[in-house]
């Protein structure tokens, strides 16, 4: 099986500074596409783009997605005015704070939601808009977290913001497939990320992944199926990956 | 509101790639579907705290037809 892109298909990729948001990037861009990466951090943004396969069909924006989570649909408008159309969207940005119960504030809880949540649905409402994507062949891929089936001790917020997550999708991907967009989540296990906490490398959890802990790549070859035209019988599901057992 | 403001949120709504106009017949519109119609009941009641059903629109035939549903909140 190949998957190849071209030019022409441009992928929003969020998240893209670091972690499986950068590694989709990247690897979208190997495959042929033009991929408009996201984040905030702006030295990482341009390392990127020095890493990438193709870097004239790298573009960057730098952006906190949840300084006006409101006008995400109009950024994402502004987007399309500036690139064209959109082939997908992969929004890979994601927080998680180890906290039990007895820990957690209200503003935090708020702070998590509109990272995990709330941005991404209003990313998703922007895409969804027939003058924005490419119509049939389009597809999103959202990273939602194992969390959101089975969740530890101290994911109270994190799970809760991630489960929110996978079921809009499905109601999302109902609503979109008479104009042939694809919606898909993937729920990964511990990945070797920055955000991946000490807790979770612990011994203990360890034991957890027979498979041992996923690279980002791992997680990003299944994102990259699920945006080619071979996953075209695919939506509204949600893929687990979690190293053999977790779940 | 007046018409074209209207006009213009419907075309937004059915995400149209062309303006909306009065006369428009709502059936050669390719958005004019089920979801659409949720999406406009939802904004009828947002916007005008008009509470439509989708039987409300089974004997709606053009754009000039949706604007009487607003009972006269959308003047000219």
């Amino acid at each position: 099986m190949e998957i190849k892109f071209d030019k022409e298909q441009r992928f929003i990729v969020t998240g893209a500074s670091s972690g499986i948001g950068e590694n989709t990037a990247l690897m979208l861009n190997k495959l042929g596409a033009t991929v408009i990466a996201i984040g905030r951090n702006k030295e990482r943004l341009q390392m990127l783009v020095e890493q990438s396969y193709s870097p004239e069909n790298m573009f960057t924006e730098q952006k906190d997605l949840t300084e006006d989570i409101p006008s995400l649909p109009q950024y994402v408008k502004s987007l399309k005015d500036k690139y064209g159309k959109f082939q997908g969207l992969v929004y890979g940005a994601g927080i998680g704070k180890v906290e039990p119960l007895q820990m957690i504030q209200y503003p935090e809880v708020i702070k998590e939601f509109e990272t995990n949540y709330f941005a991404p649905l209003f990313m998703a409402k922007g895409f969804a808009d027939r003058r924005i994507n490419n119509g049939s062949g389009s597809a999103c891929v959202f990273v939602s977290s194992i969390a959101s089936f089975c969740s530890d001790k101290g994911h109270v917020v994190y799970a809760g913001s991630k489960a929110a997550l996978s079921a809009s999708v499905k109601s999302m991907a109902k609503e979109l497939a008479k104009n042939g967009v694809r919606m898909n989540c993937v729920s990964p296990s511990a990945v070797n990320t920055p955000m991946l906490d000490e807790h979770s490398r612990s011994e203990e959890q360890m034991k957890k992944y027979p498979f041992g802990i996923a690279e980002t790549e791992d997680v990003s070859n299944l994102i990259v199926y699920l945006l080619s035209d071979k996953a075209k019988f695919i939506s509204a599901q949600n893929y687990i990956i979690d190293s053999g057992g977790v779940s | 509101m007046n018409k074209q403001q209207f006009l213009n949120d419907l075309e937004d709504i059915l995400q149209r790639e062309e303006p909306c106009t009065e006369n428009d017949n709502l059936d050669e519109y390719e958005e004019w579907d089920s979801l659409s119609q949720m999406s406009l009941i939802a904004y009828m009641d947002r916007t005008f705290g008009v509470k439509l059903g989708f039987d409300n629109f089974e004997n709606v035939k053009t754009v000039a037809d949706l604007i009487e549903l607003a009972g006269g909140k959308i003047g000219d």
